[in-house]
């Protein structure tokens, strides 16, 4: 028996469509539901969900995230809250949870690296420290605690600096895409010249491909299919959540939707 | 050209940033991908342009004939005779083009965007001052100006929002968080995320992801370079003394970086003391502030327990930004400069000290550190010498001062000039 990671990467193999990885702020639109909508997304099919632990100033986030940060920093969500949740939702749900945020909240967090692994935490995102550029223990720290990290790259990101960021990147379990020069955020189309881009990554990375930013509709993640593992949709969901009437039941159905 | 000073003790420490962009152990890249390939090519630019004789010459004549360099060291007599201790000299950046050491290092950057083909420019601004220098070069080299500002900002600097819409940069007011100088950083990051391609983020103080901090050191050591041969004309000597304030920083690495190496020269860095001594009631960094990433870089920032980011007051927007340059945390760690701060009262009171002394109108960043002069003068013998910079002048804050300082009449008129523009 592997980790729920290794088990839902296993189903890449046998799944030509991409599997799906979505996004809650824990907090919003309060812990409780936040909460409940992750057991949500597990149960209607997505394969790994990341849990944003709300910052003040989330340089990477567009509109929607960054409200939704807001919002839930206001309610009093803290980081201590988000590593409980995550604990009672990796006893309770069969998919991978991966925690993101950004570097300001892992750094003034009591041994966070040791706290999340030891939670349940199967992975971190922190889209504002790269591997091989910094003078913190944090990619040491993840190493010793098995808890892999994430690598990014985007579509400036050059062939020679995938090849850097590979070689820091051996444990990950996937890549993450960045879809466009861009911060997070909804869009209708997604860049043309994806195939080419994503067809770099893919030479340069032994890993599955995890494309995110823009991607919010299934029609998204059926072109996809070839170029990407795994699709990644955040705001949509939280735009979502934000208009429902019946949040529980819409995401239901938005879920089933984009994992087709 | 640069004076050597004779008798100065040298030290090997210069405080340079390392191959990573940390000063010890702050600064730093902390960048989002998208990011990393401008700040790489930046860096490579700007290493490039420091040793190409057409730029250093481009560089110098800019700074003579538009920015009007070198700004004078103006003696402070009456002042400090009525102090009765040190003499007080003034760096009067406030007679630098568009009214502040801001144009220094966007003079610089301008320069390395023409030099990387950049046809779009972004800039953040709390006082408008870098603002306004950033959309005065934009509009002199044919560039696409955006200035982001937060919301509070471009109400109490209002006069500088109008003198940046005139000289045709579009001003962004940003609503977020709490419509400050850090959430004008934010947006305009953002902004450079998106529009990465095509555009330079010319960043307005020596803060941000590496190599930012260094590139603006570099464009302010003139001010301190200065200070060096003018003391030494007029004094014979070092300053036993600098002040200045720091909001992120800028003048007081400009004034400083010539003289950390020269131990005997005192240093003093003043913050924003606001209104009170509570998390949110000032911008004072280095009073209760904790080391944390953010913006790009790792420094001492004003946050909660959990590391969100605190509001901060200050009457001064210029100063008003729960982070501090990067640099100036080393130095303080370091001891090598001593970091103090004054209150919003304190503040206003220097203005009209300065004004009814001397005729010299300061702005309110600037006059934190004539506080802190005006306090450490009286304790100094006579033969002890203080250099002030005066990082800008004072008329971008009419209404911030009619408010506080003016007779009624000001307000009156204000009010009638109101009703006049209704009827327009």
């Amino acid at each position: 028996m592997g980790t729920k990671l290794e088990k839902s990467l296993s189903k890449l193999s046998s799944s030509k469509r991409p599997l799906l990885m979505t996004h809650v702020v824990v907090g919003y639109p309060s812990l409780e539901e936040s909460i409940e909508l992750v057991q949500v997304m597990a149960d209607a099919g997505a394969a790994f969900v990341e849990l944003q632990i709300p910052f003040s100033d989330p340089i990477a986030d567009g509109p929607t995230i960054m409200g939704a940060c807001e919002e839930a920093i206001k309610r009093g969500t803290t980081p201590a809250d988000c590593m409980k949740a995550i604990e009672t939702l990796s006893s309770k749900v069969e998919i991978p949870l991966l925690f993101m945020s950004y570097y300001n909240m892992v750094l003034n967090f009591p041994n966070f690296v040791d706290s999340a692994k030891s939670a349940g935490c199967e992975g971190l995102i922190v889209p504002d420290i790269s591997p091989g550029e910094s003078k913190d223990s944090f990619f040491e720290e993840c190493k010793h605690h098995k808890l892999p990290v994430v690598p990014l790259v985007s579509p400036v990101t050059s062939e020679e600096r995938m090849g850097k960021i590979a070689s820091h990147s051996k444990l990950a379990p996937f890549v993450y895409c960045v879809s466009t020069t861009g911060t997070t955020g909804a869009r209708d189309k997604l860049p043309a010249e994806l195939p080419q881009y994503l067809e770099k990554v893919k030479s340069n990375f032994n890993l599955p491909r995890a494309l995110g930013f823009g991607i919010s509709e299934p029609k998204h993640i059926d072109s996809l299919e070839n170029h990407a593992e795994i699709a990644i949709v955040g705001s949509a969901v939280i735009d979502l959540i934000a208009k429902s009437k019946n949040p529980k039941k819409d995401l239901e159905a938005f879920i089933l939707s984009l994992v087709g | 050209m640069t004076v050597q000073s004779k008798n100065s003790r040298e030290s090997s420490e210069n405080y340079s940033a390392d191959e990573f962009g940390y000063y010890g152990e702050y600064g730093g890249r902390y960048a989002p991908e998208v990011l990393i390939p401008a700040l790489e090519e930046l860096e490579n630019v700007f290493i490039e342009a420091k040793s190409d004789a057409s730029f250093l010459s481009d560089l110098e004549s800019a700074q003579k004939n538009y920015i009007g360099r070198p700004t004078p060291l103006t003696f402070l007599e009456n002042l400090s005779s009525k102090l009765g201790g040190a003499k007080i000299y003034l760096k009067n950046e406030g007679l630098a083009h568009t009214g502040a050491h801001k144009i220094n290092h966007c003079v610089g950057q301008i320069l390395l965007a023409k030099r990387m083909g950049k046809k779009r420019i972004i800039a953040e601004t709390g006082a408008g001052q870098h603002g306004l220098a950033t959309a005065s070069v934009c509009a002199r080299f044919g560039m696409d100006c955006h200035v982001y500002m937060g919301a509070r900002d471009a109400d109490r600097q209002r006069p500088n929002v109008f003198w940046m819409e005139t000289l045709g940069a579009q001003v962004i007011p940003v609503e977020h968080g709490g419509k400050r100088l850090k959430d004008a950083v934010n947006a305009a990051i953002k902004d450079w995320i998106t529009n990465v391609r095509d555009s330079h983020y010319l960043l307005g103080s020596c803060l941000g992801p590496h190599p930012f901090p260094e590139i603006n050191r570099y464009f302010q050591e003139v001010v301190g370079r200065e200070i060096r041969q003018q003391t030494q004309t007029h004094e014979g000597k070092s300053p036993d003394y600098i002040i200045a304030c720091v909001g992120g920083g800028s003048n007081a690495i400009g004034a400083f970086s010539e003289f950390l190496a020269e131990e005997s020269v005192g240093l003093i860095g003043v913050e924003a003391g606001g209104e009170g001594e509570e998390l949110g009631s000032h911008a004072a960094r280095f009073q209760g502030g904790r080391i944390g990433v953010v913006e790009g870089y790792k420094s001492y920032w004003l946050q909660n327990s959990d590391g969100q980011i605190a509001d901060t007051s200050s009457i001064s927007a210029g100063l008003d930004y729960a982070g501090i340059g990067p640099l100036h945390a080393l130095l303080h760690d370091k001891k090598r400069v001593r970091y103090t701060s004054a209150t919003d009262i304190e503040v206003l009171e220097a203005v009209k000290t300065l004004a009814q002394t001397e005729g010299i109108l300061s702005a309110l960043e600037s006059a934190h550190a004539l506080v802190e002069a005006i306090k450490l003068a009286p304790t100094l013998d006579k033969s002890k010498v203080i250099v002030v910079n005066l990082s800008g002048r004072g008329e971008k804050d009419l209404f911030i001062l009619g408010r506080h300082l003016s007779s009624d009449s000001f307000r009156e008129f204000v009010a009638r000039y109101a009703d006049e523009l209704k009827e327009l």
